[in-house]
């Protein structure tokens, strides 16, 4: 590795090897994530319990939508929140401004956060590393800082309420239901995850976690290569954004924020970069903590704090790889 | 012109703040790649130390000492206990331990100190100075003076010590260095311990102008982190140009234009500075190397 | 999914500690411990931004719930307070407010301590029809009433209007607009530019705005100081920054008077602006000057035991901020006994009857359209700064 590559660029080599990270994603991950989706509800037994994994479901398609850019292509992302919030907003205003039926609204949201992506995508994509980094980092904020300024529009601080989604004539509002929502989502996201991740488009990808040019000699258009995962990125975040806003009935430009941007980042960090079934641990994990650590109450930020420098101490690549690597090795 | 020169000083004093956040930024970057998320955490460890020093009842000076050396000694414990012991993780995943040490920095320092506001009294009075009606906070001159002593001491640190001589050469190449007998290992804790002194400095100049507060690192840090990148990370001019850069926009945002959207301009002038100087405003030029 | 075993274990405790004494004294209370405890809700912003409001609100709820269980707890039951703490973030509370309903399975939820906060919880509230007592003072929270929930301080219009009163007073009807961009700092500036549209008699000549974070607000005030119309500055804010502004005010030798809301009437505002803060004009909560009010006002023997308390346990003098935790559980513990039963419709019912209950920062009555927010005369008193204490002025 050069020196310039180091002092510039994200350093190489972020995600684990190729072939093991692959195997819980084909069909057999999607049986898996199935069979675990139908037997959960046996365990579930409070209204808040649904409320959390209907919260884990939908941070985990974003993770994975996420972790398509982040760990395969290694492109890091600080302003995911962004695209998010434009889905979130997006279906808000539409709905209960304009009366649009709520799932068009989510579906334009989500294609307008395409069409953003894919416009800024080209020039900021050039960038590499931390520079990438900061130029997402600050189209995110610049999101963020309109939605809390154009009051008119968005409520400002105060935030949105939303009108309730109804399917087929009947309001959705109990947990139950919208846990089968999300899990189809998930479903349907996990496998065509791994679908795509073996497409040629995939294969590209990966390539481009490594020296740019290797992939352009290889025949890869690496700038539309990276532009086109962005642009999947943002609609699946986007979209996920107006479905959860549906679900929560409200929202506050806090779901905008830098930190909400890092948390994402985070999810696809814990469960292991470049690992599908990793983005679905990193979420449900992100999702939990903070709730499970209120019973520690003032010691929540100490505790969350050792918990990320354990995990990443001991398992640095991210849960689900370094699980599977020693599981292989324990094996053999 | 009085309007303009007073938001240029008031740019300048919190482009110097920011400055000095960014120089930590990059001086452990450098050594380790790490973009070290705790940098602002530092920060207020450095701010806090001080005030409870003076609480204790020491002398101010002797507070401020030891605040910026608890930075330091902070800075030196967080790479001992926690980045070293991932050095074969990849630097997201250092980036994740930052962040986690930054929580457990803020996390103490809330069980310790809760979390109200402190201040710390200005080091020379509060009596303003008047210069072509600009009104001066002989704070400010502290800050920007310390922040100019910093940039100057450390730049001769770097060019004519031997230890400087040897951490530039563990940031340029760490194999090669290793070779020619440095400790790079050592190089590299003695640069987190570096930052957090940096960080630590900046916590106790601004602290009698902002106050400090187990939170006060969040805002500080990003902005620290987006002037370290503004001026090519990397770069300790940059650093410190980005900073006042940062600083001085902002200021005559909140001065000419609209207050609210002072960050949103910000952001929009680094985006539009890094699509045409993709390295940031002093990075290394050059293409990419296989 | 772990619970609160903090709380649980303090609970057992206490419970085995009462039941000890309980056997001792009446059988009565013997009886009162066999039945479940009451489980009230409590969500407040002890963290971030806001932590100034909840950890105040916080320790207050937490004080005077022990003192009511000391005393053998309501209609013969112990309160039990499954509390959160929201971290200024409004989709959190929310979340924490489903929680509470649907996990913890509290009659009632007091919460939160900003606007936001409230609202996100508010539609929670609605939704699962669970009375929700808030401690936040945005005119939006009671206006238009919803039948679930109730606000303890009197609303930032009403608070306003103190300042307003004060200005005319004193013929300072031109006035500089100083407020951040957060959530408070926003509505209530949208409230004065109205409240000054309305009543007419002051005018606002400059409107300036900061955003949260800032460290330095001398370009504001620069163009304040410059246009020589301005009579009186407001600073809408709370937390550190409007003591930076107090500050810079100072530095930049501005003459005119400055005002600061009840926002950052506390203890803890004079000692960050240090000198720089004589003479600062705010609008004062009566909890925090309570020992200057007149015998003869209903809040002031009250204010005064309820300040011998948290000094004992926190040392600490209390503000208005601790005055709404106060407020906001004494007002829905008395609607649970006049309730008889944790019933939440009939709680409910009971908290739009409440009728003259005093608590330390005001007397309430609520009634159907009335749900708090909105008092006959406004309780704030307008104070100076004085060798870093607050005082009465006219």
């Amino acid at each position: 590795m050069s020196d310039i590559d180091k002092a510039i660029g994200m350093p190489r080599g972020l995600s684990t090897a190729g072939g093991p990270r692959l195997r819980l994603a084909g069909q057999g991950g999607v049986l898996l994530l199935a069979a675990i989706l139908l037997l959960l509800p046996w365990l579930l037994r409070s209204g808040f319990q649904y409320h959390m994994a209907v919260m884990i479901g939908i941070h985990a398609v974003i993770a994975i939508g996420l972790n398509l850019l982040v760990g395969y292509a290694g492109q890091i992302s600080l302003g995911h929140a962004g695209f998010m919030a434009i889905g979130a907003y997006g279906t808000a205003i539409l709905s209960s401004r304009f009366g649009w039926p709520p799932l068009l609204g989510v579906v334009v949201s989500a294609a307008a956060a395409g069409l953003l992506a894919f416009a800024v995508g080209r020039p900021i994509l050039r960038l590499k590393g931390y520079y990438l980094a900061m130029a997402t980092l600050g189209l995110g904020m610049i999101i963020y800082l309109l939605i809390s300024n154009e009051v008119w529009l968005t409520g400002g601080p105060d935030g949105l309420s939303l009108p309730m989604l109804s399917l087929f004539g009947q309001d959705v509002d109990s947990p139950k239901v919208w846990y089968g929502i999300v899990a189809v989502l998930l479903l349907v996201a996990y496998w065509m995850a791994g679908n795509l991740v073996n497409s040629p488009l995939g294969r590209a990808l990966r390539s481009l976690e490594g020296p740019e040019a290797l992939s352009a000699a290889a025949g890869v258009d690496v700038s539309a290569s990276k532009v086109r995962i962005f642009t999947v990125s943002a609609v699946v975040t986007a979209f996920m954004g107006g479905i959860g806003a549906l679900y929560a009935g409200f929202i506050s430009p806090k779901s905008a924020d830098f930190m909400q941007s890092i948390e994402l980042v985070l999810m696809v960090i814990l469960g292991g970069m470049g690992s599908i079934p990793g983005a679905v641990a990193g979420a449900a994990i992100v999702t939990l903590l903070p709730q499970v650590l209120t019973a520690v109450e003032h010691y929540e930020p100490l505790i969350y704090g050792l918990i990320l420098i354990l995990v990443m101490v001991l398992m640095p690549k991210g849960l689900v790889p370094t699980l599977a690597h020693r599981l292989r090795r324990s094996r053999s | 012109m009085t309007e303009f020169l007073q938001y240029l000083m008031t740019g300048l004093t919190v482009g110097s703040i920011y400055g000095l956040v960014a120089l930590g930024f990059v001086i452990v970057y450098n050594s380790s790649n790490v973009i070290n998320f705790a940098q602002g955490d530092l920060q207020m460890l450095g701010g806090m130390l001080a005030v409870a020093f003076l609480a204790a009842g020491l002398p101010l000076p002797v507070a401020i000492v030891l605040g910026v050396a608890g930075g330091g000694i902070a800075g030196l414990a967080l790479y001992k206990w926690a980045i070293r012991p991932a050095r074969q993780a990849g630097p997201l995943a250092l980036v994740v331990i930052t962040l986690g040490v930054a929580l457990v920095l803020r996390g103490g320092a809330e069980l310790l100190w809760g979390r109200g506001y402190f201040s710390l009294p200005e080091f020379s009075g509060h009596e303003t100075l008047n210069l072509f009606g600009v009104t001066i906070v002989p704070q400010s001159l502290w800050v920007i003076g310390i922040t100019a002593v910093v940039v100057v001491g450390l730049s001769r640190f770097f060019q004519s010590s031997k230890t400087g001589k040897a951490i530039i050469a563990t940031s340029l190449d760490p194999d090669a260095a290793t070779l020619m007998g440095i400790d790079t290992g050592r190089m590299k804790l003695l640069c987190f311990g570096l930052g957090g002194v940096l960080a630590a400095v900046a916590g106790v100049v601004i602290a009698p102008i902002a106050f400090t507060y187990s939170t006060v690192g969040l805002m500080l840090g990003l902005k620290g982190f987006v002037a370290a990148v503004l001026g090519g990370l990397g770069n300790f001019r940059g650093a410190l140009a980005g900073g006042l850069v940062l600083g001085i926009t902002e200021t005559m945002m909140s001065g000419y234009g609209r207050s609210d959207y002072k960050d949103a301009v910000a952001f929009l002038l680094i985006l539009v500075i890094l699509i045409f100087m993709p390295r940031g405003l002093f990075g290394a030029a050059g293409g990419e190397r296989v | 999914m772990t619970r609160q075993p903090k709380i649980r274990k303090a609970g057992v405790v206490r419970r085995v500690l009462s039941a000890v004494a309980g056997l001792s004294l009446v059988i009565g209370a013997v009886a009162a411990q066999a039945a479940d405890p009451i489980k009230i809700g409590a969500i407040t912003t002890s963290t971030g931004p806001g932590s100034y409001l909840g950890e105040a609100e916080e320790k207050a709820l937490k004080l005077m719930v022990a003192q009511i269980n000391k005393k053998g707890g309501v209609l013969g039951r112990e309160i039990q307070l499954v509390h959160y703490d929201d971290g200024t973030n409004a989709e959190r509370a929310r979340a924490l407010m489903q929680r509470l309903v649907t996990e913890d399975e509290v009659s009632v939820v007091i919460g939160s301590s900003t606007t936001p906060n409230t609202l996100s919880m508010a539609d929670v509230a609605t939704r699962y029809k669970i009375p929700l007592v808030s401690m936040a003072g945005a005119k939006a929270i009671t206006d238009p009433v919803r039948p679930w929930v109730f606000a303890v301080p009197e609303n930032d219009v009403m608070a306003l209007g103190v300042m307003f009163d004060h200005l005319t007073k004193h013929k300072l009807t031109r006035v500089a607009l100083l407020s951040s961009t957060s959530g408070f700092g926003r509505a209530a500036r949208e409230g004065a530019l109205e409240l000054s549209k309305k009543r007419g008699d002051i005018s606002i000549v400059v409107d300036e705005t900061y955003a949260a974070g800032d460290t330095d607000m001398s370009a504001q005030l620069t163009r304040i100081r410059g246009n020589g119309q301005v009579q009186a500055i407001i600073n809408l804010d709370f937390g550190n920054q409007p003591a930076i502004v107090t500050r810079n005010y100072a530095a930049l030798g501005i003459k005119v008077p400055l005002y600061q809301s009840h926002a950052i009437a506390a203890p803890k505002y004079p000692e960050l602006a240090g000198p720089s803060s004589e003479g600062v004009r705010v609008a004062v909560q009566p909890l925090l000057v309570v020992e200057q009010l007149p015998d003869s006002q209903p809040e002031k023997a009250k204010g005064l035991e309820f300040r011998k308390l948290i000094q004992e346990r926190y040392n600490e003098l209390p503000h208005g901020f601790h005055g709404y935790g106060y407020d906001a559980l004494l007002v829905t513990v008395d609607a649970i006994s006049r309730a008889g039963s944790t019933d939440k419709e009939a709680v409910r019912k009971a908290l739009e009857q409440t009728r003259g209950v005093a608590g330390v920062t005001s007397q309430y009555t609520f009634s159907a359209t009335n749900h708090g927010g909105v008092m006959p005369v406004s309780k704030l008193r307008m104070a100076e700064i004085r060798n870093k204490g607050f005082v009465l002025i006219d």
